[in-house]
């Protein structure tokens, strides 16, 4: 028994059958594992959910492929958007969920033969607001490869999926102030890919942490554009697309650790099993595992940083905005967090945007480091770092790294050279 | 004259004991932190009672503590009547009325900034006025009985409270809000799980200014008309009929219950914002 | 400061205007009493019967009657601009007839309550920052008066009031201004006591350490650090303390059957039922603590300009 059994159940059953008849057969199946393959059951659905989330679609499509029509494909992605936020989100954060929405009986009000009468385009319309289901879509509806859906392998997904996640084209963002305008940023174009680790390096003032703020909408651009997962900042915002740590860990005393962290999940509506699972697993994530009913003036500068790296990874969001989230600590600390940090992007596969003011910390973290310099705030060198992914502490005393720290150095002498 | 000299012997003792503990090793144990100060206060009520004894001051201007003991233990019936007209109908009710309401206007007001940039400065001034001069006005539009003692205190302590939990409310960090904002927080959300939080050490302090004015107010309001009881009837009527020791006896009391209302206050104040640096020391 | 303007404005609009609508129905049953007396029709007649009529439905019937309450001579609510009339008539026009010293005039009377809230301010912020020197040099007073400072205040001071009117008489102490001036300055002291222990504590260890690297005496430490940089907590609390001051005394003078003083005037206004006088003593009382803490806040501004404490 493996989860190929499973999905073929799911196959099998197809839409016509009813969602308490698949869910019987499923649990039959679950119940017939040994403990050896439940488990190893359990480990691919583990990896099927932190894997990335071009995975999670190629899962999906499986389902979708071969457990109904494509009228019931398009239905259910209709009925996903009617649904709002909550259902995209369940379905994008844990692809079991689609159990849940694709055999439950359909919506009131709604017919199959319907789809069939929308043009396709009406869709299509709507994917834009959700790229990975457009994406999804462009492969169903234009086989030139020759590849049938169920064919379709997570690498291939992956492949089609690969645009970049945050685009901004010459955004300029000026504040207002009683000396005159101040230009924040200037013509700031950057293409953000799925996966990457992006370091912002400057001095202060040139624009770093305007830049990541303008991402999570906290600013708003006065010029140029920008998108976030194919969607403007706000709405991102609102679709919960990015967890965002900043420069003071800032947890509220009045709540645990525990209660801090489940504090993004508690407004997002998650249930309280759900809550306590999360809280849980970020917890071990960021090693702070015992400490959950401590409270947060009880433990270390970087224990309160660990801690609010973990409220913004339990939500699950695909990317993770850290406005030098270690410029507080102490150097011997802060070289253990950005070594766990590494580990933990590798494992989640998380798009991260960092911001920091340290070389040897930008040269270390990132797959892509971006200079930028003050007055008016601007990129001056984009940095695709050679490094590879494994990366122990002692690679910054390779000549690699010395080299690309160098580079790095001479990007941000240049951007000073204007005074 | 030995009472003079056995009061001020007394003195000199308990001056030399407090001086000895202060610069002792247990200085900042709770003990010494509560004997100094209980030391300290004995020390007036014997100095009083040595005084008075020692000048044969008449009972009817000053009588001794002891006195005022032994009428306190004889008319507990007369004083727990009095404390229930004044403390628990008048200013308990008021005061509690007076804090919901204070409370639900700054929450509502607190979504308007033009209306809070407007209250804040009317709201502090009126808060420094003597508005215990609107007793009389009450007492007119409400009648004798706890009714109007109760609206008088409403008065007094809303604008306190009123200021201080629309400053609390206000008190939250840029940052705090924009982590609000990244998860896409609804109002409501960020007001129950953020900002009444953050504005509860700011809502106790309010609280705790406005006992004291509670049991001023239900106090000066009985002066300006009472049924036969209640603490401020006594102490006008006791002054009036020499009757100083009970007025005294009163005054003991109204002391305790300011003292316990404050600490019941500041006891919940610690059990509720535990986090707060100021009660973490 | 300016964009305060108009907000502040238009809480004050809103409260005239509440205080407006509200005399109608505050008034209506008076004003209903007064024109049944002079023979008018009246809906329904008899004050007795009237009791048990709601307000609303008294003014839907008797609409021709609503102006009258808002002209009464005794109202229950007078108007903002009754108010403002009175104070006019005890003040302004007072002076203008040269009368500003008359027993009427609330001037007078706001002077007596002026004087024993300064005595009792100068009283209070004395013994607030003996206070608090005593407590930052000594642990001993640290100790055993700072509880004590806290539970005076929690003792409801009206209480007291009369015991200190009776003492102070009996030590030969004249003059009703003395018992008004510790009462203001029993509510005074603790303010300034508070903010100066705070202002006296607020030099930072790294100053104080200099000082001694300097060998510095106690006295110099004192005059040259911990003094000035208590000066702005000291403002702070002086603006508290003088509020407080003036509380103290309008406190002192409403139970003690005192005959001159704005808290005399509210106290004989409930006496002889005429509660514009109690209403326009109330304002005087509020336009008198307005100027006081004012004029504070200038000299604040001033004095810590010139310390270069404020840029």
């Amino acid at each position: 028994m493996s989860l190929e059994q499973f999905w073929k159940v799911i196959e099998t059953s197809g839409a016509t059958s009813s969602y308490d008849a698949q869910i019987t057969a499923l649990k039959e199946i679950l119940e017939g594992l040994s403990d050896e393959e439940l488990t190893k059951f359990v480990e691919s659905y583990d990896r099927a959910r932190d894997a990335a989330f071009s995975y999670k679609l190629w899962f999906v499509a499986y389902i979708v492929n071969g457990g109904c029509s494509d009228d019931g494909f398009y239905y259910f992605l209709d009925w996903l958007i009617a649904k709002g936020q909550r259902a995209y989100h369940r379905v994008t954060r844990n692809p079991l969920w689609v159990l849940f929405y694709l055999f439950r009986r359909p919506p009131d009000g709604y017919e199959l033969e319907e789809f069939g009468q929308v043009p396709q385009q009406v869709y299509f319309d709507r994917f834009e607001r959700f790229p990975e289901y457009y994406a999804l879509a462009s492969m169903v509806n234009s086989p030139n490869e020759g590849q049938k859906m169920n064919e379709v392998s997570p690498k291939d997904a992956n492949q089609h999926l690969n645009k970049s996640v945050v685009s901004a084209q010459n955004l300029d963002l000026t504040f207002q102030t009683n000396d005159g305008p101040v230009h924040a940023l200037k013509d700031v174009s950057l293409e953000i890919n799925k996966g990457d680790f992006v370091s912002f390096i400057g001095p202060s003032g040139c624009g770093k942490t305007t830049f990541l703020r303008c991402i999570a909408a906290l600013e708003t651009p006065t010029g140029g554009s920008l998108s976030v997962n194919g969607m403007s900042p706000d709405e991102a915002r609102r679709a919960r697309a990015y967890g965002y740590v900043f420069q003071h860990a800032g947890l509220y005393p009045w709540r645990t650790i525990g209660g801090n962290i489940s504090l993004p999940l508690e407004i997002m509506g998650y249930s309280k099993a759900d809550q306590a699972e999360r809280v849980k697993r970020t917890m071990e994530l960021v090693d702070l595992a015992g400490f959950e009913r401590k409270f947060p003036w009880q433990l270390s500068g970087g224990m309160q940083q660990r801690a609010s790296i973990a409220r913004a990874l339990a939500f699950d969001a695909d990317i993770l905005l850290m406005d030098e989230p270690f410029g507080a600590l102490d150097e011997i600390v802060r070289d253990h967090l950005n070594e766990q940090l590494l580990r933990l992007w590798a494992r989640t596969e998380k798009t991260i945007g960092f911001v920091t003011h340290s070389i040897p910390e930008a040269v270390y973290l990132s797959t892509k480091i971006v200079v930028m310099s003050p007055r008016p705030g601007r990129i001056t060198d984009i940095i695709e770092s050679p490094l590879p992914k494994e990366r122990p502490l002692d690679i910054r005393d390779t000549p690699a790294f010395l080299e690309l720290a160098h580079r790095v150095r001479e990007g941000l002498r240049a951007g000073h050279a204007y005074d | 004259m030995s009472w003079l000299i056995a009061g001020l012997v007394f003195w000199a003792m308990a001056w030399v004991f407090n001086v000895w503990i202060a610069r002792s090793a247990w200085a900042d144990s709770l003990a010494a932190r509560i004997i100094v100060p209980v030391l300290f206060g004995f020390t007036l009520v014997i100095l009083w009672e040595a005084l008075v004894r020692h000048f044969n001051v008449s009972q009817v201007i000053l009588p001794p503590p002891s006195m005022v003991a032994q009428t306190f233990a004889a008319s507990t019936d007369i004083l727990w009547q009095d404390f229930r007209q004044t403390v628990l109908k008048g200013a308990l009710s008021g005061y509690i009325i007076g804090a919901l309401a204070a409370f639900g206007t700054a929450v509502l007001i607190d979504r308007s900034r033009f209306l809070t940039r407007g209250l804040l400065p009317v709201g502090n001034f009126v808060a420094a006025l003597p508005i215990v001069g609107i007793a009389p006005i009450l007492v007119s539009w409400f009648g004798f009985d706890w009714h109007s003692k109760s609206a008088v205190v409403v008065v007094m302590v809303f604008f306190p409270l009123l200021v201080n939990t629309v400053q609390g409310l206000q008190d939250t960090d840029a940052m705090s809000r924009d982590l609000m904002r990244t998860y896409a927080a609804s109002y409501s959300q960020t007001l129950m799980k953020l900002r009444i939080p953050a504005a509860l050490p700011f809502v106790f302090n309010g609280l705790k200014i406005a006992t004291t004015l509670a049991l001023i107010g239900a106090i000066v309001a009985e002066y300006f008309g009472s049924p036969t009881r209640g603490m401020g009837f006594r102490i006008s009527t006791g002054v009036g009929s020499l009757s100083i020791d009970l007025v005294w006896a009163e005054i003991f009391v109204a002391a305790i219950v300011g003292s316990a209302f404050y600490g019941g206050v500041a006891l919940i104040e610690r059990r509720v914002t535990f986090w707060h640096p100021s009660q973490r020391g | 400061m300016m964009r305060s303007v108009l907000p502040v404005l238009t809480v004050l609009a809103v409260i005239l205007g509440v205080w407006w609508g509200a005399v109608a129905p505050m008034n209506i049953r008076v004003a209903l009493d007064q024109a049944e007396r002079a023979d008018l029709v009246v809906v329904p007649e008899g004050s007795v019967v009237r009791r048990d009529v709601s307000v609303w439905r008294l003014i839907a019937s008797n609409t021709e009657h609503v102006a009258t309450g808002y002209a009464l001579e005794r109202p229950r609510l007078p108007t903002p601009t009754q108010v403002g009339q009175e104070l006019w008539k005890t003040t302004g026009a007072m002076v203008q007839r040269g009368r500003a010293w008359s027993k009427r005039s609330l001037i007078y009377h706001g002077w007596i309550t002026l004087q024993s809230t300064l005595w009792g301010f100068a009283l209070g912020t004395a013994l607030g920052i003996l206070g608090a020197v005593a407590i930052v040099y000594s642990r001993v007073v640290d100790m055993s008066l700072m509880p004590w400072a806290i539970i005076s205040q929690t003792i409801p001071i009206v209480a007291l009031a009369p015991m200190i009117i009776i003492l102070s008489s009996q030590f030969g102490i004249d003059g009703r201004g003395f018992p008004k001036a510790i009462i203001s300055a029993y509510l005074c002291f603790f303010p300034v006591l508070v903010g100066m222990v705070k202002g006296l504590r607020s030099p930072a260890s790294s100053q104080l350490d200099l000082l001694q690297t300097y060998n510095a005496t106690g006295l110099q430490s004192f005059l040259k650090l911990r003094l000035p940089s208590s000066i702005p907590y000291l403002f702070t609390s002086l603006k508290i303390g003088i509020a407080a001051a003036l509380v103290g005394t309008i406190v002192g003078e409403l139970p003690t059957g005192a005959i001159s003083g704005l808290g005399a005037r509210i106290l004989i206004g409930d006496q002889f039922g005429t509660p514009l006088a109690i209403w326009a003593a109330l304002f005087a009382a509020a336009i008198l603590a307005g100027v006081l803490v004012t004029l504070l806040d200038l000299t604040q501004r001033i004095t810590l300009t010139r310390m270069g404490m404020r840029s």
